[in-house]
């Protein structure tokens, strides 16, 4: 079995074959060349070819000339020389530029979305029934939109209801006469648009126009600050 | 053959084991002097370097490679000869570049054309073989191939070994693949 460096030196044998070997080089080969039969064999039996090719004028001409015939002539058989060179394919120019295109175009056009669209954040905000004492507060400097959320125990699902906000001055801000968004767990969620709303407390009231008076209003309060 | 080991054996005096060597290094030496020099000396040179080494190789320390030391004795009796055909030590070296390409007499018509013809299919096949053998003729040397070329020396062996087996297979079997 030959060692790594007598396989490299082996790999040497046409290069020495065709002169194009330097001094140290050839030196070291015509070295390995008393020893590996295998080498010696092969040279001495290619030699009449080997002598010929270095020195016939003839193939030298036809080396010559084939090399510029192959040689690219327009710009597109450039182009796809430079994008698919006789390499593996994953090194192939044009595999990467396609495999960038894959991971840049929707990263570009999710930015351009993300540019187009004014995002801004939203406060989410649970209600809870004016008996509790907790204090719900929404404050404008966090947000134009606030997500309001209330339970409602008696609501059903896609049953209307009425729904009116309004302010302790009585102002109403926001009414719904056919609310039907309440979910299966009795909740419900109104966005509200709270930038053009005075600081100050506000009611949301929530009735069952089919039970009339028989029930009493459900009523949530929250502050806007 | 185990060279290593025919030195190690003449060494200990096995006459058969200094006979193998001579026969195996004459055959060698003449195919390597017939490399660089082209006359009827090629023989006598070749069997000359054999001698010394003979006459020589009991007293060889132990550390030095045998082919090695066998060929540095067949180098200086080429330098030898060339000295005494009054070739200059500045020419030297210019000289053994020349003698790679010595003139061996009339090109053999035949072979040329089929080597023309494969090397004609070849160009178009793996143009990167025939893109090294063209900077090889232009006189460049393998680094400056692998620089031109833009590839690393191993890359530039296997391109001009994968090129002489297509070679091979066309002038054996008439196409360039196996």
């Amino acid at each position: 079995m030959r060692s790594s460096s007598e396989q490299q030196l082996c790999n040497l044998l046409h290069a020495y074959e065709i002169g194009a070997l330097t001094d140290e080089d050839r030196e070291r080969f015509e070295i390995h060349l008393l020893k590996c039969d295998a080498c010696y064999s092969s040279v001495k039996e290619f030699k009449a070819h080997s002598d010929t090719m270095v020195r016939s004028e003839l193939i030298k001409g036809t080396v010559s000339q084939g090399i510029a015939e192959t040689e690219p002539k327009g710009s597109f058989e450039k182009l796809r020389r430079y994008l698919l060179p006789d390499v593996p394919v994953i090194f192939r120019p044009a595999f990467l530029y396609l495999l960038l295109l894959v991971v840049l175009i929707p990263l570009v056009i999710s930015m351009i979305q993300m540019r187009g669209t004014n995002i801004e954040s939203v406060q989410y905000q649970d209600l809870i029934s004016t008996r509790s004492a907790k204090r719900t507060v929404l404050e404008k400097d966090l947000s134009n939109q606030a997500t309001l959320t209330f339970f409602y125990p008696d609501a059903r699902h896609n049953r209307n209801y009425r729904l009116i906000i309004t302010h302790e001055n009585g102002q109403v801000i926001y009414k719904d006469e056919n609310y039907n968004m309440f979910n299966e767990y009795q909740t419900g969620a109104i966005n509200l648009d709270i930038e053009n709303l005075t600081p100050g407390r506000y009611n949301l009231t929530i009735k069952d126009p089919e039970l009339g008076d028989q029930r009493e209003e459900n009523v949530y309060t929250f502050w806007i600050e | 053959m185990d060279l290593n080991q025919l030195f190690a054996d003449a060494k200990k005096g096995d006459k058969k084991a200094e006979s193998l060597i001579y026969n195996y290094l004459f055959e060698r030496f003449k195919f390597l002097v017939g490399q660089k020099i082209n006359t009827n000396d090629v023989e006598d040179i070749a069997q000359e370097a054999c001698m010394t080494l003979l006459s020589k190789y009991k007293a060889m320390e132990g550390r030095e490679n045998f082919e090695s030391w066998a060929y540095s004795i067949l180098k200086n009796k080429i330098g030898n000869y060339l000295q005494l055909r009054r070739v200059e030590r500045e020419e030297l070296s210019d000289k053994m570049d020349d003698i790679r390409n010595p003139d061996r007499g009339p090109i053999d018509i035949q072979i040329e054309k089929r080597l023309n013809d494969c090397i004609k299919e070849i160009i178009s096949y793996y143009p990167r073989y025939a893109r090294a053998l063209n900077l090889a003729y232009q006189g460049y040397k393998a680094d400056e191939i692998c620089e031109k070329m833009d590839i690393k020396p191993n890359n530039f062996y296997v391109i001009l070994n994968r090129g002489r087996n297509l070679l091979r297979n066309c002038l054996e079997m008439g196409r360039i693949k196996a």
